[in-house]
């Protein structure tokens, strides 16, 4: 008797893990629905941890849904469980000959497009994130620098004691590039403001990025922008402490505190994505190195889900500043050095 | 074939074949409760296993590192211990042979990727020793050091492959290998080597060792009973150290058919849990290498069945993951019956 | 006049999975009688008398109760039909004292409450009537095994048992112990109970039954009077061929020398001195047997010659060399043969093949492996040839020997050891839970090694098996040696007064 009841348990266990699964079914069906007039058809390698990441993969996720919706594209998806079957899957997509597009999402493909797009020199294909320098590839990498002027923009505003602050991940020119932005637009903005600068060191350890970011309060700074990935919570935590304002970045975070962070820098996977996929249908796709930025769409600040109402004015101000970067009348500066020559020129 | 027979027999083979048999079936209803068609499913994940020779060689090459780390779970089985840390050896001994291969030069070709191998494999079974040894030393049990000693592994060529030794660019990797060291494709412009016949070289090395040297005779000995080996004149210590040590060899070469094979240099996270997979693939072969090797290519096959299942149908190919699963209740469940039973029937007996 | 059976047994078979422990038995026991049920081990005893108790259901045949037909589901079953069960492991809770056992699960009560007093009462009772010596407040942790063995027939008694079944009583006792239990046996007779007394010994048959019955593989080979047979007759029956009892004790004429000696052993666990100060001398032509109650150093003895234990001080010598720090596989490599006391744990590694089991501690040897290699030629001719040699009864030699009877298990383990011409034999309980076709041969075995000059130390719980093959006897008690003479200078009772301590 116990036995039975042990083996019902285990099959209702297993069953409550596929009901998340057929949902995505009833999805994929209607998909289908207009899968035969289908006017490009998209192979998709999602990056490992697949879809549901609430980031990455779901964000790029969103073009091509948008790109099926309004261009009428078919589309298969896979979401690899290791690193060698990256390869795996985009040698199978490209033998299988019907994919106008194969899209890898992350820099972790790199290495492995590169090497199936050298065996199918005919099939076309989209690395995001990274860069692969081949005739049939085109690699999109963000210009993260411009959407940090825009957010340094913002705090150079928003604040009230002429302080704002950056805890940062690490001391890479990643994110040095981030930072460099951010002192740009926030001195641009308000000459009056200083940047207060710290990195973590480690991109998982959310106490450490707390004790920098409380310190930064303590200094005066009255809001905090975190560019430390998963550190990146404790400034938040910080933040709500000491009832201060905080800044998100990669998504949109407004909602993980939002009576404290007033923006979020983003980026826009899934307009990169439809662009591309737009390209292709309309037949003028080309492969290359795209360093996409504003201009493009492709990164963003987002003010949606914050309690925090951002003054018109501000946003007036900020969407100026963009126009001008977009007409390329302003040059951001992607490194931390260049920032104050950035400052002369453009007083 | 009447030999054959008598070995599946002897060796509960088709024991576990029945229990893949059921966990198919069983699987097949979920994916019907779940609204898709199992004998799509079936249908799709066998053509993705063996439809072509493309398929078949990235169920073999699934199947290779599976073989490696089956057989080390299954050796340190044999020696009544449990090696729960192949998946850390296997990191420690990939990352040996990519430094070896990178920064040893002047060697003629096959001399290096012999030294390559080999330095994978003690640094694995050096790795692996270490909880035996503080088994022995300081009676800790080898399952709580193993599977600590896979975080430190882990997390230790994390670090080198991210800072020291990392290869220009922006993924953590090494730098690409000599190709003199790349293990060569058996088939163009697939994921399958010549660690497949290295993986089969080595079970049949193993079976061998284990039938015909004094060694394995020990090892056997203090698997099954280490009292008695004790009085047999087995010195324990240095059985619990060999056994160790060669398990952690064996697992350590799934770390070199990956990084020699398959990527060709050392990558950050390239195994998915091949080591914990070493124990499923261990249980299903009966701890018997050669049942290792049809195990680990079955689940190469469940495993490549499953991609072809993820891409061309809606079926998600999780679905790959609860007949895994299952297989593994349905295995190891009756087998821990019949041990329990054994030993209860035993005691009656010996009451009686 | 009708006789009147306490129980009938009829037509009962009980399977298990693949084999038949009782086929279509036919037992009946009159009421107020001593009834011997007799067979060797695995004959199935226990299974029937488990039937019979409730613990197990018969695929077939039925069960009479003082001529009522029943139906015995369960041991709660059985207890409320007045039938007790004393078994082999005892089944007592240990921390609870000697009342609250006995009235465990039928307890007194005054009201809500637990009536101690009552159940002491009770008890003292029960153990005066009878001479069933036990301290009622006692915790039975505490308690020797002869008084667990009462207080688990007192509980049979206070449930109002009129049937009682005994499982190998003797087994754990000293004679004088077993004498006792006897005195009590005759009681309980007299006051009208009926006794089934489940028993491998002829002895102990012929001492106390009024009535035999012999069952041999599963079936009833023989009842009878105990008036009308004899120890030989029951033997045949059992065994189910002629049996010899004697086995001749010719004294070795060449000079005796000391083979091995251990001087002033001393060894502790967990702080208790387990060996105190222990000497033995094992000679050449010699059977010493070492007598004693279990528990009192015998294992630390066996197993500090064989090298398995360290000593903390003394030393061994063999053959005047000092052997002390030498490993298990060195000292067997030096001529130490060792036969273990305990087949499943230290002797045999059940889940190896025959062969496999018959080279261990010599399989480095050079006739078995050269450079590491097995010479697994060499292993399955010797291995047959010793199968043969020692009439080890299986299909081959590749067999597990987890398959095999325990006899055959145990002519493995002799085998083994007698096969590779050892200077000293260690045989400890060589006959433990073997029938008496093995015991037999291999009481002729060690008469044979050592009449060909080996040196052999024998320990063994049974006394008659000291006394029957030992031309000395040491006696061990709480670590030492407390006495050691020519074997004829003991009897039984000598030996049991030695064995507990009381000089």
């Amino acid at each position: 008797m116990k036995k039975i009841v042990a083996c019902l348990l285990c099959l209702m266990m297993v069953l409550s893990l596929t009901v998340g699964c057929g949902q995505k079914a009833a999805q994929d069906n209607a998909e289908d629905g207009n899968a035969e007039e289908a006017t490009a058809k998209i192979g998709v390698v999602l990056g490992i941890g697949g879809l549901g990441d609430k980031s990455f993969n779901d964000n790029g996720y969103a073009g091509i849904v948008r790109a099926k919706d309004e261009l009428g594209i078919a589309f298969d998806y896979v979401e690899p469980k290791d690193l060698a079957e990256f390869e795996t899957y985009h040698r199978e997509f490209s033998q299988d000959g019907q994919y106008d597009l194969i899209i890898g999402l992350g820099f972790d493909q790199a290495d492995a497009i590169k090497k199936v797009a050298q065996e199918f020199p005919e099939q076309k294909f989209l690395l995001i994130d990274g860069v692969v320098e081949a005739p049939n590839v085109a690699s999109a990498i963000f210009k993260d620098y411009e959407k940090a002027c825009l957010i340094g923009a913002f705090a150079g505003q928003v604040t009230k004691t002429n302080k704002v602050g950056v805890v940062g991940g690490m001391d890479i020119p990643l994110i040095n590039a981030f930072v460099a932005g951010y002192q740009a637009g926030a001195k641009y903005i308000n000459s009056d403001a200083e940047v207060l600068v710290n990195y973590v060191g480690a991109w998982k350890d959310p106490n450490t990025a707390k004790e920098m970011a409380i310190s930064m309060y303590d200094k005066g700074a009255d809001i905090v922008l975190q560019a430390a990935g998963g550190s990146g919570l404790g400034v938040f935590s910080a933040a709500e402490e000491k009832d201060k304002y905080a800044i998100g970045a990669d998504v949109n975070q407004n909602a993980l505190s939002p009576d404290h962070i007033v923006v979020s820098a983003v980026r826009r996977l899934d307009n990169v994505i439809y662009d591309q996929i737009k390209k292709v249908v309309d037949g003028n796709w080309e492969s290359g190195v795209f360093n996409l930025g504003l201009k493009e769409e492709a990164v963003s600040y987002a003010l949606e889900d914050s309690n925090i109402e951002m003054p018109q004015e501000y946003i007036d101000k900020v969407e100026e500043l963009k126009a001008k970067i977009i007409a390329g009348e302003l040059v951001i500066p992607n490194k931390i050095e260049d920032v104050d020559k950035f400052l002369t020129d453009n007083k | 074939m009447k030999k054959l027979l008598k070995f599946i027999y002897k060796t509960d083979l088709l024991f576990s074949l029945a229990a893949f048999i059921l966990a198919l079936l069983i699987s097949g209803i979920i994916i019907s409760l779940s609204g898709y068609s199992p004998w799509e499913a079936y249908v799709t994940m066998t053509a993705g296993a063996f439809g072509s020779p493309n398929a078949v060689a990235k169920t073999l090459a699934k199947a290779t590192p599976l073989i490696f780390t089956g057989l080390a779970v299954a050796f340190s089985f044999k020696g009544g211990l449990f090696n729960i840390g192949a998946e850390g050896q296997l990191y420690m001994g990939g990352f040996a042979a990519a430094l070896v291969g990178i920064y040893v030069q002047g060697l003629p070709g096959i001399l290096h990727l012999f030294l390559a191998v080999v330095a994978a494999g003690i640094v694995g079974g050096l790795w692996s020793t270490i909880a035996g040894y503080l088994k022995i030393k300081r009676g800790t049990h080898e399952v709580i050091v193993t599977i600590m000693l896979n975080y430190i592994a882990i997390f230790l060529t994390n670090y080198f492959v991210s800072y020291p030794f990392k290869a220009e660019g922006m993924i953590p990797r090494t730098e690409e290998l000599p190709a003199s060291l790349q293990l060569t494709r058996l088939l163009p412009h697939s994921q399958l080597t010549t660690g497949l016949l290295m993986g089969i070289a080595f079970a049949l090395i193993v079976a061998w060792f284990m039938k015909n040297t004094v060694y394995g005779y020990e090892i056997k000995a203090m698997g099954f009973n280490q009292d008695a080996a004790e009085a047999g004149g087995v010195n324990l210590k240095r059985g619990i150290l060999l056994t160790m040590f060669i398990s952690g060899f064996l697992a350590a070469m799934a770390g070199v058919t990956e990084v020699l094979g398959v990527h060709g240099y050392f990558i950050k996270g390239f195994s998915p849990g091949y080591g914990y997979d070493g124990m499923a693939v261990a249980v299903m072969g009966r701890n018997n290498p050669l049942g290792v090797v049809v195990s680990a290519i079955l689940f190469g096959a469940l495993r490549s069945g499953g991609m072809l299942l993820d891409r061309v149908t809606d079926i998600p190919g999780d679905f790959v993951v609860i007949i895994q699963a299952l297989v593994i209740i349905f295995i190891a469940t009756p087998a821990i019956i019949k041990k329990v039973m054994k030993k209860k029937e035993r005691r009656q007996g010996n009451g009686n | 006049m009708k006789v009147l059976y306490s129980v009938e047994m009829k037509n009962i078979t009980k399977r298990f999975s693949d084999t038949v422990a009782n086929d279509s038995v036919n037992f009946s026991v009159k009421k107020g009688e001593i009834h011997s049920l007799l067979g060797e081990n695995g004959a199935g005893k226990t299974t029937l008398m488990k039937t019979l108790y409730g613990m197990y259901q018969p695929n077939e045949g039925e069960i009479f109760i003082n001529g009522h037909k029943e139906k015995i589901e369960n041991p709660a079953k059985a207890i409320s039909l007045g039938i007790a069960m004393v078994h082999q492991h005892f089944m007592l809770v240990e921390p609870l004292t000697a009342a609250e056992n006995v009235v465990l699960g039928y307890e007194p009560k005054k009201g809500m409450f637990f009536n101690l007093d009552k159940a002491r009462e009770e008890v003292t009772q029960i153990s005066e009537k009878y001479g069933l010596k036990v301290d009622p407040l006692e915790k039975v942790e505490d308690l020797p095994v002869g008084a667990k063995q009462r207080l688990e027939i007192i509980k049979g008694l206070y449930r109002k048992a009129d049937i009682l079944i005994l499982d190998e009583p003797t087994a754990v006792l000293t004679p004088l112990e077993v004498e006792d239990l006897f005195k009590v046996l005759r009681k309980l007779k007299e006051a009208g109970k009926t006794i089934i007394l489940i028993t491998h010994k002829l002895k102990e048959t012929m001492e106390i039954a009024d009535r035999v019955t012999v069952l041999r593989s599963g079936t009833i080979v023989y009842t009878a009077e105990k008036t009308e047979t004899s120890p030989e007759k029951l033997a045949e029956m059992m065994v189910g061929r002629k049996v010899s009892f004697e086995v001749k004790k010719n004294p070795v004429e060449h000079e005796k020398k000391t083979v091995l000696e251990l001087k002033k052993a001393c060894y502790s666990k967990n702080k208790v001195k387990i060996l105190n100060e222990l000497s033995l001398n094992i000679k050449s032509g010699e059977i010493l047997g070492l007598a004693g109650v279990e528990g009192n150093g015998q294992t630390e003895v066996i197993e500090a010659l064989t090298g398995l234990i360290p000593l903390e001080k003394g030393e061994i010598l063999l053959q005047g060399e000092r052997i002390t720090d030498l490993s298990p596989i060195k000292r067997i490599k030096a001529g130490i043969g060792h036969i273990p006391e305990d087949r499943n744990k230290r002797g045999l590694v059940e889940d190896f093949s025959i062969k496999e089991n018959l080279i261990l501690g010599y399989h480095r040897k050079s006739d078995f492996c050269r450079k590491g290699i097995l010479k697994n030629n060499n292993i399955a001719k010797f291995a047959s040839k010793i199968r043969t040699q020692f009439n080890i009864k299986t299909v081959d030699v590749d067999t597990e020997a987890a398959a095999l009877s325990g006899g055959n298990q145990q002519k493995i383990v002799i085998g083994r050891v007698l096969s590779q011409e050892p200077k000293v034999i260690i045989a400890a309980q060589p006959t433990r839970g073997v029938d008496i076709g093995a015991i037999e041969y291999i009481h002729n075995k060690l008469m044979e090694m050592k009449e060909a000059g080996k040196a052999i130390l024998l320990i063994s719980a049974e006394l008659d098996e000291i006394m029957k093959l030992s031309d000395r006897i040491a006696v061990i008690y709480e670590g030492q040696i407390v006495a050691e003479d020519e074997a004829d200078n003991f009897d039984e009772y000598k030996l049991g007064a030695l064995m507990t301590g009381s000089k």
